[in-house]
């Protein structure tokens, strides 16, 4: 396989085909690229669109996996530039990122200017924990414990428990093959190290390098992006752009995708 | 939805809403609250109309507020529902109840609606703690187990002591490389087999009868005992047996611990040889000659047997010594000690006592005439001469004789009688016996 295969192999990369510049959508922790489906078909006409998985999500390659590399928002960064590079993309890309992908693109767009236009960014928060009382991400270090914990239960769930005790090394990869489908990751360890590495991250100080006009959506009432968070982006961004979406949660794009997709339009052009 | 419940009774009553004893909830696609019902009340306190336009996420701690927004909506978006997700529900006082939530979407005239239901699983949770500590407790005590049968097998095979399980038949099951090592049979050619192979011919059918009742009584014996090896030679093994029985005492197996220990044995038979017998003449010493005097006093206890102890002392050995020098007396005394043997039965006892004293016990002779006779032939040979490569040898002896009469009187009493009847030969002139007084 061609290294260029590999990488779009890797992360699953899907084309939809269409004429026009090229929208780049990253999702989320906890989510794949499936979760862009009623936002696509409103740029099918007017854009060229990749989707794709984050390595552990999706249909990625598992064996790609390396806790190191993902243990760090730059290693998602580069598997974004890397499937640039084997689109053979050079400019003009606009990425659209949900969640912790934002911080991504952020890192992406710093790593590599010329390759972005624009960034559109869908609930960011450049760090989730709280550093009271200057910065308010949202969250305690104890929540986010106790969600690796929640994820440990729905992911590996009752079937463990009742798995042969002296065999169930190595059987984790068999229990969870059978839950593949219900979540978006499929494996609980790579999962895990996402959720650290989303939650724990830090890139605050990065905000400012960013030269590529972007666009901030926040919800209106978003416990994992709270206003806040998004006028603390706004500031540290020179030239951005702020916008409120009037949905409640996290996922404007599945919630109430014509909102989305409205705002993304006036921004990105038809 | 809910409420459309089919029933196939016309007069069956459908629950109402506030009826269903599972806590409820219907919100829009935001997870804002359009209504719940009384169950739900119940659980999280406030009234019905605070919570209708808030968000349901309220109901929630933090990390389950994660979890929704990051796992349990998109998944909903993506399949209109979700089943069996674990999250923390806070009741009225402020505390997390493990929940089972189910959600499904709906749609009716465009408007989606998502119904949730709560199912608080307290009891199981416990319960599924407990088999999780249960769990991870038998997986210690599993790699606990793993480390020390390792460890008993390094140990089996490592060991310089033979060791062999048996059933219960004595059939053998196992041997560790150094049994195989100490009986010559290979693992292959002894598994399958009965112990009784490595039987020796020196032990009876009573042995190895009390052997098995004591092992039947106590579950483990220990002795030696003599066994043989594939090639035929024969082995002494420090054994210990155990029993390994179930609850109801039943023997399962047998676990044989051996280590040879001949050379041990034979190295004690040596010493023990050297501690009674004379090292020049191999005769028996001063101290083996008490033992079988007082053995034979003791059988006289029953039969009234006779026995007579002659005292000898060498005449003119000390003449040979100077003349001839000491390893010619050793000579002497070697060639004084075989004439003694040849000359008395089985019975009797030939001992060194030391220097050129040596000691004839007679076991039972006739009579005084028989001893005279005997003391007469004593004499006799030993005044043959003594041939060695360059020199000749003469030598006398005086003999004093003992009887014992005396029931009560000790062993070193009679020795006394004799020795004492060797100082009236020698008074005499030398070259004679006495008879003690």
């Amino acid at each position: 396989m061609l290294p260029n295969e590999k990488i779009l192999a890797r992360n699953n990369v899907k084309i939809i085909d269409g004429d026009g510049p090229v929208l780049l959508y990253a999702h989320g922790f906890g989510c794949n690229q499936n979760m862009w489906g009623r936002v696509t078909p409103a740029f099918q006409s007017t854009h060229k669109q990749v989707v794709f998985d984050y390595v552990g999500s999706g249909k990625s390659d598992l064996a790609a996996f390396d806790a190191v590399k993902y243990g760090n928002l730059s290693g998602y960064a580069q598997d974004v530039l890397d499937i640039c590079d084997a689109l053979d993309l050079k400019s003009g890309v606009t990425f659209v990122g949900h969640s912790v992908s934002c911080s991504i693109g952020v890192l992406a767009s710093i790593a590599r200017p010329e390759l972005f236009n624009k960034l559109v960014l869908l609930g960011p928060n450049p760090c989730f924990i709280n550093h009271a009382p200057e910065y308010m991400g949202g969250f305690e270090k104890e929540d986010l414990e106790g969600l690796l914990a929640l994820m440990e239960q729905n992911y590996i769930g009752w079937a463990n428990y009742l798995a042969p005790v002296v065999s169930a090394k190595g059987q984790d990869s068999v229990v969870t093959a059978e839950l593949s489908d219900s979540f978006c990751s499929t494996d609980p360890t790579v999962a895990k190290v996402f959720a650290r590495t989303t939650f724990f991250s830090d890139n605050r100080a990065d905000l400012s390098k960013v030269k590529v006009p972007c666009l901030i959506l926040q919800h209106r009432t978003d416990t994992l992006a709270p206003l806040s968070v998004g006028e603390y982006i706004h500031a540290e961004i020179a030239g951005s752009t702020l916008k409120i979406l009037e949905v409640q949660g996290h996922c404007a794009h599945m919630a109430e995708p014509l909102l989305f997709i409205e705002a993304m339009r006036d921004f990105v052009g038809t | 939805m809910i409420l459309s419940a089919p029933s196939k009774s016309a007069d069956a009553p459908i629950p109402s809403f506030d009826q269903i004893p599972c806590p409820i909830l219907v919100t829009d696609s935001a997870g804002v609250v359009q209504s719940l019902n009384q169950d739900l009340l119940l659980l999280i306190g406030s009234d019905k109309e605070r919570w209708l336009t808030k968000s349901m996420e309220l109901m929630f701690p933090m990390a389950s507020r994660i979890f929704l927004h990051t796992h349990v909506w998109p998944m909903i978006f993506r399949d209109g529902q979700v089943r069996e997700i674990r999250l923390q529900l806070l009741d009225s006082g402020g505390n997390s109840l493990p929940v089972f939530v189910n959600c499904q979407k709906t749609s009716q005239e465009g408007i989606d609606r998502f119904t949730w239901v709560l199912f608080v699983t307290i009891e199981r949770s416990r319960f599924e703690q407990a088999l999780l500590e249960s769990r991870q407790r038998t997986e210690n005590i599993s790699t606990a187990l793993t480390k020390s049968e390792a460890f008993i097998r390094g140990v089996f095979e490592a060991t310089s002591e033979g060791i062999m399980v048996t059933d219960s038949d004595a059939t053998i099951i196992s041997v560790n490389p150094a049994f195989a090592k100490l009986t010559g049979y290979s693992q292959e050619e002894v598994i399958g087999q009965n112990a009784r192979i490595l039987k020796s011919d020196r032990h009876d059918a009573d042995f190895f009868l009390a052997t098995f009742e004591i092992l039947q009584k106590n579950k483990i014996w220990n002795g030696e005992v003599w066994s043989q090896r594939k090639d035929g030679s024969i082995f002494l093994g420090q054994l210990s047996i155990s029993a390994i029985c179930d609850q109801n005492d039943v023997v399962l197996q047998y676990v044989v611990l051996c280590s040879d220990i001949t050379e041990r044995w034979d190295r004690e038979q040596l010493i023990h040889q050297m501690a009674l017998h004379d090292g020049l003449t191999g005769l028996p010493n001063r101290t083996l000659l008490m033992e079988r005097l007082g053995q034979i006093i003791a059988k006289s206890q029953r039969d009234s047997r006779q026995i007579a102890l002659m005292f000898l002392d060498l005449d003119g050995f000390k003449k040979v010594n100077d003349t001839l020098g000491h390893s010619i007396g050793d000579e002497v005394l070697k060639t004084v000690a075989t004439r003694l043997s040849s000359l008395l039965r089985n019975t009797d006892t030939v001992a060194r006592l030391g220097g050129d004293e040596f000691v004839l016990l007679l076991d039972n002779p006739e009579n005084s005439e028989a001893m005279a006779q005997i003391g007469a032939r004593v004499i006799s040979i030993m005044n043959e001469p003594m041939q060695f490569d360059n020199a000749e040898a003469h030598i006398g002896v005086s003999i004093g004789i003992a009887v014992f009469k005396d029931r009560t009187s000790s062993p070193e009493a009679l020795l006394k009688r004799a020795d004492e009847a060797m100082y009236a030969a020698k008074a005499a002139g030398k070259n004679v016996y006495r008879f003690a007084e």
